[in-house]
């Protein structure tokens, strides 16, 4: 049953991204702008590896980390899109569905599915807990923020 | 976890590799 329901997670994330790469090849045109490139490349990276990669065992980790900052690309830039066009916070809210779909499938390979879970403690901010994309969605923000205003 | 303790190289050359392509994508992107 639980390779079923891993099977069934990878499909819908699989899903999820290609309704992802759909949506925003719709709305902007590569021709048009160039910043239509990153959600194409991530959008082929989200359809095409993250689903494979989390198939294997060995290629899990690889496929928990793109599939973490790609979302976190997502947000960022989408929060940037909301701030000055016009706000799309439900489709932050749809990328946050693939992060947790991901580390569902995560936890379901690398944690005995009985057991407890338990509190890390400080250790939250250490991969792969939760609060280590917290950290790096902040961080990366500021990045980000920092490129966007500087040398301008 | 002790599979992901990274080699500290590869760590540093993947730090500054985001911070950098981060930076560039904030700096390049308007919209």
């Amino acid at each position: 049953m639980k390779n079923h329901i891993k099977i069934m997670l990878v499909i819908s994330l699989f899903f999820l991204a290609l309704g992802g790469l759909g949506l925003h090849y719709r709305i902007h045109s590569i021709a048009k702008h160039a910043y239509a490139y990153i959600p194409f490349i991530a959008g082929l990276l989200s359809v095409i590896a993250i689903p494979a990669l989390f198939m294997f065992r060995k290629t899990l980790h690889l496929a928990y980390i793109l599939n973490g900052f790609t979302v976190i690309i997502g947000v960022i830039t989408m929060a940037h899109f909301s701030l000055v066009k016009s706000p799309i916070l439900p489709d932050i809210a749809l990328v946050l569905v693939k992060f947790f779909t991901g580390h569902a499938i995560f936890c379901m390979e690398v944690f005995p599915m009985e057991a407890e879970v338990k509190n890390p403690g400080w250790r939250w901010i250490r991969y792969p807990n939760l609060g280590f994309w917290a950290v790096h969605l902040a961080l990366l923000s500021l990045v980000y923020y920092l490129g966007n205003i500087l040398w301008r | 976890m002790n599979e992901i303790k990274l080699f500290k190289p590869l760590w540093w050359v993947l730090h500054v590799a985001a911070i950098f392509l981060v930076f560039l994508l904030g700096h390049f992107v308007r919209f």
